[in-house]
């Protein structure tokens, strides 16, 4: 299947903000998550040309999924190798810290100072999340993938999906409930 | 802040989105050309150097100097089979300050004693 590489620009173009939200909000680090993106971009292109072009978000999402899992798995590993041998110079994340992502005010001035403290309430209940009803949330609630799709990306049966998002809007729920709709 | 500050998590996700791409206009605009150059798709991963490959050995061979029956470092348990070695470790790059300290050796053939203990 051949594909033009404006239509992969395009594509590229459409879906990198969101892609890179999906990907900070879960890393917690932006620098990593430019960098995870970067990789999923470059593994992306090719593979595209061997799918449909319908297809190729939820492709794109499977690809950088699997990143971001090997980033985690990798920084799990390393915070235990850390704890034992007492390595301080490793970038570990620290598990129960909200990060306060940095939005200058000369970003979004139209935010009222509420809605930029809600929008870091989000995060923080979502950043704290486990990673899988992280990712069925984002997938699934934002990016509105269907529960079979969803399933795809995340390599799991929709019961699993479905089981992940219902855990994960309930905390949502419980802890925002009174200021976010669904 | 009161009710009629209600919004919807997708517009939430949406704004952080736009800020991201504002902020990263430029980059992700390189990343994007970078990702469409010719040549820049992975070669197959047997013929990328394999730093694991080079590290395999050495972390066998250490292993088991820390794991010899009868050898007494600090009463370390008996030999795990080498087999039993963590893919990660194999297949990653743990930093190399991390490869070069003893006490990861001692840690890691912890590890796989009470793996294999909890197994069998």
């Amino acid at each position: 299947m051949q594909h033009d590489d404006a239509a992969l620009s395009r594509f590229l173009r459409s879906v990198r903000g969101a892609a890179l939200a999906f990907s900070v909000l879960r890393v917690r680090d932006e620098e990593v998550a430019l960098e995870l993106l970067q990789e999923a971009m470059i593994s992306f292109v090719p593979a595209a040309k061997r799918h449909d072009e319908q297809t190729w978000k939820r492709v794109f999402y499977k690809i950088l999924g699997r990143r971001i899992a090997d980033w985690q798995r990798k920084q799990i590993w390393r915070d235990r190798i850390a704890r034992i041998t007492s390595f301080s110079a490793l970038p570990l994340t620290d598990s129960g810290e909200v990060v306060e992502f940095s939005a200058g005010s000369e970003e979004q001035p139209e935010h009222s100072h509420g809605a930029a403290r809600l929008a870091e309430r989000f995060e923080a209940v979502l950043a704290a999340l486990p990673p899988r009803q992280q990712e069925a949330y984002l997938l699934r609630q934002w990016q509105a993938f269907s529960v079979a799709e969803t399933a795809a990306i995340m390599g799991c049966s929709e019961g699993s999906v479905k089981t992940h998002l219902s855990r994960a809007m309930q905390t949502l729920k419980e802890q925002l409930g009174e200021w976010i709709n669904e | 802040m009161s009710n009629r500050d209600r919004i919807s998590a997708g517009d939430l996700l949406d704004r952080k989105a736009e800020q991201l791409a504002r902020r990263h206009k430029r980059r992700l605009a390189e990343m994007s050309q970078a990702a469409l150059q010719p040549g820049k798709e992975r070669a197959p991963g047997w013929l990328l150097p394999q730093p694991a490959l080079v590290l395999a050995p050495v972390l066998v061979a250490a292993l088991i100097y820390w794991t010899l029956p009868g050898a007494d470092r600090n009463g370390t348990t008996p030999a795990p089979q080498a087999a039993t070695i963590p893919a990660w470790v194999l297949d990653e790059q743990v930093p190399m300050e991390i490869l070069e300290a003893p006490e990861f050796y001692r840690w890691l053939a912890d590890q796989i004693t009470n793996e294999t203990a909890h197994q069998g």
